[in-house]
């Protein structure tokens, strides 16, 4: 049913040849900012983690008005206290508890005090036990050029019936030419790169899941899910160039926690369209206890978390295609010659260099340095001895 | 109107080669003596030339016409042409008693002597009843049908009138109407929208019938200024109806040009919707599921096509629509808002003729005529799409190119005369839409509607007509994408009704309306079925609901005096979900949840659930200042229930339907309303100003979160709403001459606001906020200004106060996403809204005798481009800032072209 309606709004779209979507700023009312938002679930197998943080105007450019300085800690239905520290990452605040190894037949709430006094909790919720990723796979659509990246679960004791998935993803990926030298823009010089680990031909990025990806399974006959799409990319997706690798974490939803990540999730993704429902109001389950009027954004869940890893690579997948437009210029073959630090400048680089013959081939620095796409960073898990 | 007939008192005729009608009026004029003679003889094609007195003018006449082959005899003040014999003068004594002969049959004589028994002649005298009735004093009922001379269609909504005293009555849908009128002497006057003006000389000697033959106006006379709809505003005490005509309709510019019923019925003061492309519309702050919408006595539920960017039904076949806004008849029931009544034609009764049309996105054929020639007529129309190669301009990629989108819709009709007395309709509706985007998604949605009605004249004062019908709606969505997740989604709603309605016509001063409706309702709210062996879904059958809804009703229309009028209407509904059910009880006060289940009951089959009854009154006066000025107020209250449940802002197609049971009650409303009914100009123009206030109690509104679909605790996702409505309507309306239409002007609120507690979830902390269809200045211009009867051009504007929206007022940064936080529902309001359409109608042969007819028209559906907007949203995945955005639907210029051809 979402999908039909998903569908209706691309055919009334496709109708509307003339309709079109404007960028648009209402006027006339005002924006709030500072509402308390908590974020993080409670784990009974990984540190628990959580942020504390105000929300902000719609326009405001950055991504997170972090607390710093609060007290946060887990507390059990019997008043046991898991105190969470502070961990400053950069800019980053968040708050570490060590909970693993909780009792999960007790139920746990999340207490924060902020530093102007102000004492929230959460509800008291029940640890859930999330079963085991059964596999992850992808399927190469090669009419559409598509790959689709899935994960398969059931429960064989049909209890769980509400999910929710979160994945980090790596990729591996080189640039398109290989390069030994480099310019450098102060000396004004070409050098060979002494290091082969300084190499600019192999890089590696990674990403977190974006969307909210839940399900449940309460309309089916047994507890099982099948092919809940996580990521889809198209042949030119540089992630699936070379060997892509995406770890999903699995968790297990109350039913109340599902309503309110399906809530958030419509109202992120499904806005907007002719058939869109309305935005939702979103009821969390903490509260101020110092001002009860107070509105307090977020939903505390408890669980046993489950994860795996899967690899694929280009290979395998077998739609990935680039054109790779990489034109090669010699700049000394141009009457006058021109300068290498205009070649530089124009965003070019070096991709060989035969001084001997007084001449040096440039290429766009996308197709020469892997850099501009990722980092040498390499992940400790990567299968592979590339450097 | 002929100068001769203005020639009065003269004591002589003088006449040089005049037709025998002329003459008729010159005698009738001049010496008080009533000529009739056979209209299927010659005599019609005679020159008469003649000049003589009163005394010598039967001997005069006989003089000239015995050559031809004429009689005349002189009976009293009449005198009758005959071929050949004249009549028998002298009967003996009591020969009309012992023959049982009437004069009356006479008339009937006369009448069968006219082509086929339908008066049409301005220039004869029509006698009503029995001339030998003794005195010519007291008041007698003359009845009948009004027809068009050409086609033989019953003509609607035309105003018959005498004038001196003041009386008046409007044909109905059948083209029957029924007039009281004094004795003696009358001039019959017949206005309606588009047809010849007639004035027939009556003389009422008794009760009687007499069935009119009205010319369609051919655009080369200029005479007449009112309208029926103008006269029909001051005379009669209904208020707030809106009465459209087709020709109308099919020359208000639309998107893709389709002439379209339902958005017609959107330039209407008082009438709104959410945004274009949207398939419902409220009625004087009512919401979508509160009209009554009725094609040929069919409840239609879903009246759209391609997701309600056209209406679903033929315009060819359509002949007009009516629109009650308030002092909704006693009739009508079952909805709280308004009732929409479209009426198809009856189809051509002298020839076999139709029409084909083609246009952007749709192609068209009707067909009408005799099948036994006046006595059965059948009308059918058929409508479909070729719009898949809109799909087909999706990009490569997008997955949709193959993907198919298709609807069509059937109207039939057939009307059997079976006597002078009483006639049989058959009428059936099938609507269907369907779509594949591609190989694993498919959905579709039908209509179906067959109807039986019988009319029929009990006597000169009471006629019945009885209609029994099955109405039929469904919706099925598949998706077959993922294995273990294919299924297939019905649902479908059943009814069966059955509608008597009498009207009598007790007197002068009382005419009755009374009769009884019942209706059968079963709906099924769903059905999940898995398709295919690896499906795990769970297949889900919702218990289907039953119930049934009667009311009984009496209505007096009560002419106290000229000017004063009364209308009083009782209707008492008695409504019941049936059993087989099971249901359960919630502690009372308490949010329904699994929590504050008291008690499960169930309810055998068959078994009354839980009655639901009370009385509805529909009240309304009138007062005329004079005949061009008058006052009304009125007062109605309705019951409903049956509730459309919807979380989105447009009608959606999978909005789902429920019937009130033990823990959903039925909604109610009532209205009160008063206007100022005027014409200025000469009766030019008419004005119109309306108010009104309304209340409605027990609308659903959805929870947040709210699941809609496959729920079978659905009272627990939703919540009672209560809201008020009030608004004042101004309309200006030239319904003829050159330059024609309307221009309204809307000033309106609708407030919503949440009854029972429900913690932490009371929408808007329980305050009153605007529905999202709340838009409080709105201004609509119809015009049409006809430069030659080949060349008109249309203009429409359309500017209303941007609807409420709810928006996000904060961000944060929540699972790996910016969230939002939304506003108090419908805080804030999108722009304003502006469109103006433009179109040119060429109609290249107009000439009668030409065997087809073609016309073309050339528009442009919002000709400025602006881009209003439909919705706002903002987008959340483009970065740090979150960008608002609007999304216009027709945000462009959109020209069209149609061909029609008529034949």
């Amino acid at each position: 049913m979402k999908v039909a309606k998903l569908y209706i709004y691309m055919l009334i779209s496709a109708l509307m040849i003339n309709g079109c979507v404007t960028p648009f700023e209402p006027e006339g009312y005002d924006q709030l900012e500072n509402l308390l938002v908590i974020e993080g679930d409670i784990s009974t197998n990984e540190q628990t983690e959580i942020i504390v943080s105000r929300s902000l105007k719609l326009n405001d450019i950055s991504k997170r008005n972090y607390i710093k300085g609060a007290v946060v800690w887990v507390e059990s239905e019997l008043g046991v206290k898991y105190p969470a520290s502070q961990v400053t990452t950069g800019t980053d605040v968040k708050y570490v508890a060590n909970t693993i190894g909780l009792d999960v037949s007790k139920k746990y709430k999340l207490c924060v005090t902020t530093p102007d006094g102000k004492a929230y909790e959460s509800d008291l919720v029940s640890v859930i036990i999330s079963p085991d990723i059964d596999s992850i796979e992808f399927v190469s659509d090669t009419t559409n050029k598509r790959v689709t990246f899935y994960v398969n679960t059931h429960d064989g004791s049909n209890k769980t019936h509400y999910y929710k998935w979160s994945y980090t993803e790596d990729w591996e990926f080189t640039s398109h030419l290989y390069s030994s030298f480099e310019y450098n823009p102060i000396t004004m010089q070409i050098t060979e790169i002494p290091s082969y680990q300084k190499n600019r031909y192999y890089c590696w990025n990674k990403d977190v899941s974006k969307k909210i990806i839940a399900t449940s399974t309460t309309h089916l006959s047994s507890d099982r899910v099948y092919r809940m799409p996580l990521v889809s990319m198209e042949s030119l997706d540089l992630r699936i160039s070379a060997l892509y690798s995406i770890e999903v974490k699995q968790r297990a939803l109350s039913r109340e926690g599902f309503q309110y990540w399906e809530t958030l999730r419509k109202n992120s993704d499904q806005v907007g369209g002719i058939f869109s429902p309305q935005p939702s109001e979103m009821k969390g389950n903490i509260k101020c206890i110092t001002d009860s009027e107070e509105t307090v954004l977020g939903f505390i869940s408890a669980g046993y978390v489950t994860k795996k890893r899967f690899f694929a690579s280009k290979e395998e997948i077998g739609i990935y295609y680039n054109p790779h437009v990489c034109e090669t210029l010699i700049p000394e073959s141009f009457t006058p010659p021109v300068a290498w630090s205009t070649m530089f400048d124009t965003g070019y680089d070096i991709v060989s260099n035969s001084p001997s013959v007084r001449e040096s081939v440039w290429a766009p620095v996308a197709c020469v340095d892997c850099r501009i796409f990722g980092t040498k960073n390499k992940p400790s898990f990567w299968p592979n001895d590339h450097i | 109107m002929p100068s001769l007939v203005r020639a009065q008192q003269i004591e002589r005729i003088v006449a040089n080669k005049i037709h025998i009608d002329s003459l008729v009026i010159l005698s009738n004029r001049n010496f008080g003596l009533k000529i009739y003679y056979q209209e299927n003889t010659n005599i019609d094609s005679l020159k008469l030339s003649i000049s003589s007195t009163k005394t010598s003018f039967p001997g005069d006449l006989e003089n000239v016409l015995r050559p031809e082959g004429f009689s005349v005899t002189l009976l009293g003040d009449n005198i009758f042409i005959l071929q050949g014999k004249g009549i028998v003068k002298d009967f003996p004594e009591g020969y009309f008693e012992r023959s049982n002969y009437k004069l009356n049959e006479s008339l009937d004589l006369s009448k069968s002597s006219l082509s086929e028994g339908v008066a049409k002649s301005e220039n004869k005298i029509y006698k009503i009843g029995d001339p030998n009735a003794p005195k010519k004093t007291g008041r007698a009922i003359l009845s009948g049908y009004v027809k068009d001379l050409g086609t033989g269609e019953p003509l609607i909504g035309v105003a018959v009138f005498i004038e001196n005293p003041n009386t008046s009555a409007t044909t109905d849908a059948y083209g029957f109407y029924r007039i009281p009128l004094p004795k003696g002497e009358q001039n019959l006057i017949l206005k309606g929208y588009g047809l010849e003006d007639a004035k027939l000389m009556l003389d009422v000697y008794g009760d009687g019938q007499l069935d009119i033959a009205l010319k369609e106006k051919i655009y080369s006379l200029k005479s007449v200024v009112l309208s029926a709809e103008s006269t029909h505003n001051l005379r009669s005490t209904q208020m707030g109806l809106e009465k459209v005509r087709i020709d109308r309709i099919k020359h208000v510019p639309a998107a893709f040009g389709e002439a379209d019923v339902m958005k017609i019925v959107l330039t209407l003061p008082g009438v709104k919707t959410v945004g274009e492309a949207s398939g419902g519309f409220n009625v004087r702050g009512g919401a979508t599921d509160q009209n009554l919408i009725l094609f040929n006595e069919g409840t239609i539920y879903n009246p759209t096509h391609l997701f309600g960017l056209f209406s679903a039904f033929n315009a060819d076949i359509v002949n007009d629509i009516e629109l009650y806004k308030s002092t909704i008849p006693a009739r009508y029931g079952g909805r709280i808002s308004s009732v929409l009544e479209i009426n198809s034609r009856d189809g051509n009764s002298k020839k076999i003729t139709g029409s084909a049309g083609i246009g952007l996105l749709t192609g068209k054929f009707h067909l009408e005529g005799p099948i036994i020639k006046n006595k059965t007529n059948f009308i059918i129309g058929a409508r479909t799409t070729y719009s898949d190669w809109i799909l087909g301009m999706l990009p490569e990629n997008s997955g949709y190119k193959n993907g198919t989108a298709a609807f069509h819709d059937i109207t039939a009709g057939i009307s059997h005369k079976i006597d002078s007395k009483n006639t049989l309709y058959l009428n059936a509706y099938y609507s269907k839409d369907g779509f594949k985007f591609n190989t694993d998604t498919s959905y579709y949605y039908q209509n179906l509607n067959a109807s039986l009605k019988w009319r029929s004249l009990i006597n000169e004062h009471h006629n019945l007509v009885i209609s029994a019908g099955y109405d039929h709606y469904n919706y099925k969505t598949s998706d077959v994408g993922n294995a273990v997740n294919a299924y297939s989604m019905n649902f479908a709603i059943k009814q069966i009704f059955l509608k008597a309605n009498f009207n009598w016509l007790i007197n002068e001063k009382h005419s009755i309306n009374y009769g009884l409706n019942s209706v059968f309702y079963q709906l099924n709210p769903g059905s999940l079925i898995p398709i295919g062996e690896e499906s795990l879904v769970i297949p889900k059958i919702l218990t289907a609901e039953r119930a049934t809804e009667s009311a009984l009703y009496l209505s007096d229309n009560w002419s106290i005096t000229d000017k004063f009028s009364l209308d009083l209407g009782l209707r008492y509904s008695y409504y019941t979900a049936l059993g087989e059910k099971t249901y359960y009880k919630y502690f009372p006060g308490e949010p329904r949840s699994e929590l504050s289940i008291t008690d499960t009951v169930t309810v055998g089959a068959g078994k009354f659930i839980k009655p639901y009854h009370g009385p509805e009154f529909r009240i309304s006066a009138r007062y005329a200042f004079n005949n061009d000025l008058s006052f009304k107020i009125g007062y109605n209250s309705m019951r409903q229930n049956i509730h459309m449940l919807s979380n989105t802002t447009a009608i959606s197609p999978t909005d789902t339907w429920k019937l009130s049971d033990a823990n959903i009650v039925p909604q109610s409303g009532w209205q009160t309303a008063f206007g100022l009914y005027g014409n200025a100009f000469g009766q030019r123009i008419e004005l119109s100003l309306e108010g009104y206030y309304k209340e409605m109690h027990n609308y659903l509104d959805y929870k947040s979160g709210a699941i809609l679909n496959m729920n079978e605790h659905i009272e627990r996702d939703v919540v009672e709403t209560n809201g008020r409505a009030y608004g004042i309507e101004f309309m200006v309306k030239k319904p003829l001459g050159k330059l024609n239409g309307w221009m309204a002007y809307t000033y309106s609120k609708t407030m919503l606001k949440q009854t029972v507690k429900d913690e932490g979830a009371l929408i808007n902390k329980g305050d009153w906020y605007p529905a999202s269809y709340d838009k409080p200045h709105d201004l609509k211009i119809i015009a049409n200004y006809k430069f030659t009867q080949r060349f008109s051009v249309s203009l429409n504007v359309d500017y209303s106060t941007g609807r409420p929206v709810t928006i996000p007022l904060s961000k944060y940064y929540y699972g790996n996403g910016y969230r939002l936080f939304y506003s108090d529902r419908n805080a804030y309001r999108i722009p304003d809204y502006f469109r103006m359409d433009f179109a040119i109608n060429i109609e290249p042969s107009h000439n009668l005798k030409l065997l087809t007819h073609s016309t073309i028209t050339l528009g442009v559906y919002n000709l400025t481009g602006r881009k209003n907007a439909y919705s706002i949203y903002y987008d959340t995945n483009s970065g740090t800032k979150i960008q608002g955005y609007k999304l216009s639907i027709f945000g462009a210029p959109i020209p069209y072209i149609t061909y029609n051809i008529k034949f």
